[in-house]
């Protein structure tokens, strides 16, 4: 089960509380999380169901790769942190 | 003649009142610090609509049924769901960016204007009864 975080910019606009959740894969992780908290499945994901550009997760602090199709692995021990991607200019 | 305006900003939406004696007043802003790209006023003492454009989070579309005491937020209009994994001709499929015009429709639908270009109606979404997901 991972532990799930999210930014706490995220609080201001949903009621999201930190996690634990089944799941092999990142994308499994994330759609069980929009089914345990409904509200934040737009603030997450975007019409399509994938991740919305400007949101970025981490798993054991390591940024995912594959934005696509989400198959970043998590283990039952992973820590994943929600956040905005934030850049400079 | 109406006596109050909204005043949709990138920092929040703002109600301005003319009183009896022609002044104005500004209410406290509702959705502070957030941008405000659409409000549709209520028809016939029906909902009041905003658009927000939360950036990271996408856009978000909330109504008030008391003249903007309160808000609650409901379905964001949508493109339909195309994507699918591992299908490459779906990658491009489109996704709601920007709320940018709202309308009333014919027995309580909404329509909206969106970016990427779209026009999306929401059946019934006009009527507080009837209050999206």
């Amino acid at each position: 089960m991972a532990l799930v975080e999210f930014t706490p910019n995220l609080y201001r606009h949903v009621k999201c509380q930190s996690m634990t959740v089944p799941g092999d894969t990142i994308i499994q992780v994330l759609y069980t999380v929009c089914e345990e908290n409904t509200r934040l499945r737009s603030y997450l994901l975007d019409d399509q169901g994938q991740l919305r550009k400007h949101v970025t997760v981490f798993i054991d602090n390591v940024r995912i790769q594959d934005r696509s199709n989400l198959s970043d692995t998590v283990s039952a021990s992973s820590a994943v942190y929600i956040a905005q991607a934030l850049s400079g200019g | 003649m109406s006596t109050q305006c909204w005043i949709g900003t990138r920092k929040g939406l703002i109600q301005a009142r003319r009183h009896a004696d022609d002044s104005w007043s500004l209410s406290p802003p509702s959705f502070p610090g957030d941008p405000v790209t659409m409000v549709l006023p209520a028809y016939d003492g029906g909902v009041t609509y905003a658009a927000l454009n939360l950036g990271h989070f996408g856009p978000k579309l909330h109504r008030s049924g008391d003249d903007g005491k309160s808000w609650q937020e409901c379905k964001a209009p949508a493109f339909p769901a195309q994507y699918k994994a591992g299908d490459e001709s779906s990658n491009e499929a489109k996704s709601v960016e920007l709320i940018w015009i709202l309308e009333h429709g014919a027995n309580g639908d909404l329509w909206a204007g969106t970016v990427p270009a779209g026009l999306i109606r929401a059946r019934g979404q006009g009527r507080l009864s009837n209050t999206g997901g």
